[in-house]
């Protein structure tokens, strides 16, 4: 038989005044169940916990309903009370008489009739309360990041600062990411490589970091604090332990006409090789679709001439599992290749290049020494166009979102354009100019006014090529649409930031979300930017939303902060309100018989499948099984099983049935 | 009081209103508005739950079968949701759970639904304010009290034993014979699920045959029932592969059992069959459903017939008390034989929610009550999966009929979602989904 009891409070004045606490305590007193029921002036004081503790042990209670403010204000300092008195906490509920009764009534008699009918509804639901206990999860303190680039370095560089070590995967044989392409950077104009590069090295040699280039998460297993990451390391052909980076190897390959990724195609780099100067870790690979030993089996120079033996044809991509707590994303995103704009060139004229490709001509690194020369015949452009909003902010073509650096770094382009071409004429065509940021609109204004670039609010609809003479065409949107024809020695494209092709698969394997367009998901716009909807991962720079360099380092580090505060601890706790599959005695096992429409909802992908098998190992059943770490305890996938096999701890549909139930008699 | 006033709107009527709200936005937004203070009718009694994700049609139903004269849901915002999406996925299952109050007669206007943030005291208090004085000016809602007081004594006993058929049932196309024999000789399927000979009553009856020597016992379909029915039976699921001779409403039931796990398609071999029971083809499921339903027009629901639509169409012209006292006189009919729910090809559960008594959801055996929530029920767990076979409705001995519910569902998901069930065998179950630009006029 429960023994229930219940506390009615005045909270002074405030429930007092409107609601007679005294009759409450009086009929609740009569209910069935209830074994002790009193009113008391301020119950959340000590002397009112204290009273609680007290009657606790003296009436051996089984559970503990406290009339008084909500729950969202003391239901954590009452159960508190209770767990000390040896009472679990989750026997104790609260029922809401201020908020949401005393506060917004004021007739007494109707008031005092609701609170009853509202300690009553309580009485009767912790009844079917069960005791629950904190999940405890064990936490493996390693954190693993996804993505070399800056964000992937910088919360790499954090969390091994703080004392917990890292795993560093990036697909390219190189750390750097877009960073290390750049030619200078907004708003200072300092060089890209002068301060990307040192980052690169630290990370590298860092003790708690180990380095996985050229390596890709193939599965990711498990759940917060406990995840499981397989990593292929795709073959490098180049042993990197005896290879010293000499560079004899790249200096000697014949096969040296392949368009560089890293110089965005217009620069040229060969076989084998590192992808730049300053890459890191410096060991280069080859890549074997376009080596002549691999595609005739001939050649074999680098293999002869390395000085170290490293050169290894047969090397074979291998595979290493890993257990980890924590995941930082930082995969980044790409820019919106040139042939899906079609009106703008579409790709077909060189001489249109994307700021990415603008920003290796204007590398002291990149393909002309960081001299402005167009692809085309290496002439100097005496005009320079720069289109804005190349496929971003255009819901015809299916981008609606601003890719937001673009602005900036068009100021920039055009800026370093005026330093290098003295007498050249820079363009930008517009819709209007977007610069939020400290020291952003300042810069902007400076390429206008210190170095004459050209602003005209416009909106450019064709580009095109007539007797070899590039044409921009454009609506001036500041009178009336008029049709402006541009005639431009080079035009540069301020393609969207798009994410990377393969940003489904990945987000799958992690068991993240993705919007419409494909950017992961933070768990909350504005309170949980960095955190997704599955605890333990987090989410760092581009990969989340286009960003520039200072709200992806600074996301990376809040990332990074994440995976250290989960690291603080060895073991997590968590509120044991999570989903439950019932087990029944065989034969059935359980009345779920396996349809996952709950798992088809689940937003956490918390619901596994899981077999019963018998002695022989033959599956007898397939059942829904709740993973304890990912669950969150929303309830959807409870409403959705018809046979109600599923039910959610500290929201049962017997808690909830008997709470209604009492309610309504 | 002035004479002219209605009696339902006497000072002296207090009517009983539960909202069912969630934790993170409409409970915060109730406290705030007691916060700052605001004051609202007393008859509201909250009751709160984590996410509107997890408020079942079911608490709706019993709140009103218990008495109460209005009922309220509320939660986040579309956007809002502080488990993403278990807003959107509360009003997909609202939208389609109006649409079957609606037929069955209930009163759409003391059932409210509404986004209140935890930011929107105002908009609570107005919320309930308007709803209490709605609700008092529509007086108690009697014909749920009928509902509750339903006896099934009330009802004279359905007359008579149904006609039987007693003629033999003829032979089935002598060339499904030939492929049933075939396949199961050539080992292509352990067991073939059809239509033989009743022993005792002549009539076609579904059942499985394992030898290619049974193949010519198969005969021609009978008038109703599905054969995938037998699916249920886990001997027969692991008989496998398994073949089955199938009509449109057979392959259209295969796609929704594979579309939730319950059977492997690629397991099963389909004889395809016109309606009569003309062999088409042997050949997988998702080929004989293209097959199947190619003529079917893009306009109507799953599987339902025009006679059922247009039977739908004049009961939903009545009004709706007399549509909740139909369903009343049907509940008091209905003798809880399960026939519906066995003769069902969707209704697997190896536990129905109606036999499960902690907590006792409902009545188990006939009662009043009791029937009607398992009407409503049973048809809300085929929204969005029901393929109109009708073997429900041809199975219940006291003809009540269901395909009513059923077409009024299957139209619902057409209209509101463009769902049609039983198409094909992936894709996610129409209640686990939802698109953010879903419908909400009806939400405030």
């Amino acid at each position: 038989m429960a023994r229930i009891g219940v506390f009615i409070c005045h909270c002074g004045e405030n429930i007092g005044k409107t609601v007679d606490c005294a009759r409450v305590a009086e009929a609740t007193r009569r209910l069935p169940g209830v074994a002790h029921a009193v009113d008391y002036r301020y119950t959340c004081s000590e002397p009112g916990q204290a009273q609680i503790r007290a009657a606790i042990k003296e009436h051996h209670l089984t559970g503990v309903v406290v009339g008084a403010c909500s729950p969202r204000m003391h239901e954590n300092t009452f159960r508190k009370a209770c767990a000390t008195a040896g009472l679990n906490p989750y026997l104790c509920e609260i029922a809401n008489l201020r908020e949401q009764c005393s506060w917004v009534h004021s007739d007494r008699e109707l008031a005092t009739q609701k609170a009853i009918d509202i300690v009553r509804s309580v009485v009767a639901r912790v009844q079917r309360n069960t005791a629950l206990s904190p999940i405890r999860v064990p936490v493996t303190r390693r954190a693993l990041v996804i993505g070399g680039g800056i964000a992937g370095i910088q919360a790499a560089l954090d969390i091994a600062d703080g004392g917990t070590d890292v795993i560093l995967v990036e697909r390219s044989p190189s750390l750097g990411g877009h960073m290390a392409q750049l030619s200078e950077t907004f708003p200072t104009l300092d060089c890209s490589q002068c301060i990307m590069t040192p980052r690169m090295v630290e990370a590298a040699s860092h003790p708690r970091i180990r380095l996985e280039t050229y390596s890709e998460v193939e599965k990711i297993e498990g759940y917060v604090g406990n995840f499981e990451v397989t990593i292929r390391r795709k073959a490098r052909s180049v042993d990197p332990k005896k290879c010293t980076g000499c560079g004899t190897c790249w200096q000697k390959c014949p096969q040296k006409k392949l368009a560089s990724e890293f110089d965005e195609g217009l620069g040229l780099r060969t076989a084998i090789g590192i992808p730049f100067p300053q890459a890191v870790p410096n060991k280069p690979v080859i890549d074997r679709a376009n080596c002549i030993k691999f595609k005739t089996g001939r050649c074999g120079a680098c293999q002869k001439l390395c000085p170290t033996g490293a050169v290894d044809y047969e090397q074979q991509d291998e595979t290493v599992s890993e257990k980890v707590g924590a995941i930082v994303v930082a995969t980044g995103f790409q820019v919106l290749p040139k042939d899906q704009l079609p009106a703008y060139a579409g790709g077909q004229h060189p001489d249109v290049v994307t700021g990415l490709q603008f920003e290796r001509l204007a590398s002291a690194s990149g393909p002309t020494g960081g001299e402005i020369r167009r692809p085309s015949d290496g002439k100097t452009p005496q005009t320079v166009v720069f289109v804005q909003c190349a496929g971003s902010r255009d819901r015809e073509k299916g981008r609606a979102y601003c890719s937001k650096i673009c602005c900036m770094y068009t100021a920039k382009h055009a800026m370093l354009y005026r330093h290098k071409v003295h007498g050249g004429r820079a363009i930008v065509l517009c819709m209007d100019v977007r610069t939020p940021g400290k020291g952003y609109d300042e810069f902007y204004r400076r390429a206008i006014e210190q170095d004459g670039v050209i602003y005209l609010r416009s909106r450019a609809s064709r580009i095109y090529s007539e007797n070899g003479q590039l044409v921009v065409q454009a609506a001036d949107t500041l009178n009336g649409g008029e049709r402006m024809d541009i005639k431009a020695d080079m035009v540069v494209l301020a393609s969207a930031a798009i994410p990377q092709a393969d940003v489904r698969v990945m987000a799958q394997k992690l068991g993240v979300g993705y919007d419409a367009d494909g950017w992961l998901s933070e768990a909350h716009p504005k309170l949980r930017p960095v955190e997704t909807n599955t605890a333990g991962i987090f989410l760092a720079g581009a990969c989340q939303g286009p960003k520039d360099i200072p709200e992806t380092v600074a996301q990376a580090s809040a990332a990074a902060a994440k995976a250290l505060g989960l690291f603080a601890n060895s073991e997590l706790q968590r509120d044991p309100v999570v989903a439950r599959v019932n087990r029944q005695p065989p034969p059935l096992f359980s009345t779920c018989i396996g349809c996952f429409t709950c798992a088809a909802a689940c937003p956490y992908k918390a619901i596994e499948r899981e077999e019963i098998r018998d002695r022989q190992g033959a599956v007898i059943k397939r059942v829904a099984r709740v993973n304890r770490g990912l669950c969150q305890g929303c309830g959807t996938c409870v409403t959705l099983c018809r046979s109600k096999s599923i039910d959610l701890d500290g929201f049962t549909d017997e808690e909830v049935f008997s709470a209604l139930e009492a309610l309504m008699e | 009081m002035s004479e002219t006033q209605p009696a339902n709107t006497t000072n002296g009527f207090e009517p009983r209103i539960v909202a069912f709200v969630c934790k993170w936005c409409t409970y915060a937004g109730a406290d705030l508005a007691g916060t700052s203070r605001m004051t609202y009718a007393p008859n509201v009694r909250t009751l709160m739950l984590p996410c509107t994700g997890r408020i079942d049609v079911s608490f709706v139903l019993r709140a009103f079968l218990d008495g109460a004269d209005g009922v309220i849901v509320s939660g986040c915002h579309p956007g809002d949701c502080h488990y993403t999406a278990g807003n959107y996925r509360a009003r997909r299952r609202w939208t389609l759970f109006r649409d079957l109050l609606d037929v069955m007669g209930f009163d759409l206007n003391r059932f409210d639904l509404a986004w209140i943030s935890a930011a929107e005291g105002t908009k609570w208090v107005k919320t309930i304010q308007t709803f209490t004085d709605k609700i008092k000016a529509m007086g108690p809602y009697e014909p749920m009290r009928l509902i509750a007081k339903i006896k099934t004594t009330d009802v004279a006993p359905v007359a008579g034993p149904r006609a039987f058929q007693f003629e033999a049932a003829p032979a089935a196309d002598s060339r499904l014979i030939a492929a049933v024999g075939e396949a199961l000789t050539g080992g292509k399927v352990k067991a073939v699920v059809g239509w033989t000979r009743n022993a005792t009553l002549s009539r076609p009856r579904p059942s499985w045959i394992l030898s290619p020597d049974a193949a010519g016992e198969l005969t021609a379909p009978g008038k109703s029932g599905n054969l995938a029915r037998l699916l249920k039976n886990p001997k027969l699921k692991a008989t496998l592969p398994l073949g089955l001779v199938a009509r449109r409403s057979e392959a259209q039931a295969l796609n929704v059992l594979a579309q939730e796990a319950q059977v492997d398609p690629a397991q099963l071999v389909l004889f395809a069959t016109d309606e009569t029971g003309k062999f088409l083809e042997t050949t997988d499921l998702a080929t004989a459903t293209t097959a199947l339903l190619k003529d079917w027009p893009a306009d109507r629901p799953s599987g339902f017939s025009d006679a059922t639509l247009k039977a739908l169409d004049e009961f939903l012209a009545q009004p709706p008390a007399e549509r909740l006292a139909f369903w009343r006189e049907q509940s008091a009919k209905c003798i809880r034989c399960y026939a519906c729910r066995g003769s069902c090809p969707l209704c697997g559960c190896e536990q129905c929610f109606a036999d499960k008594n902690q907590p006792q959801w409902f009545p188990t055996a006939a009662d009043g009550p009791g029937n009607f929530a398992w009407h409503v029920i049973r048809a809300f767990h085929l929204a969005g999966r029901c393929v109109g076979c009708g073997a429900c409705t041809s199975a219940c001995p006291a003809g009540i009929p269901l395909d009513l519910l059923n077409a009024a569902m299957a139209r619902s998901a057409l209209k509101h979602f463009s769902h049609r069930s039983g198409r094909e065998a992936r894709g996610v179950p129409l209640q686990s989904d939802y698109l953010p630009a879903d419908q909400e006029d009806f939400i405030l």
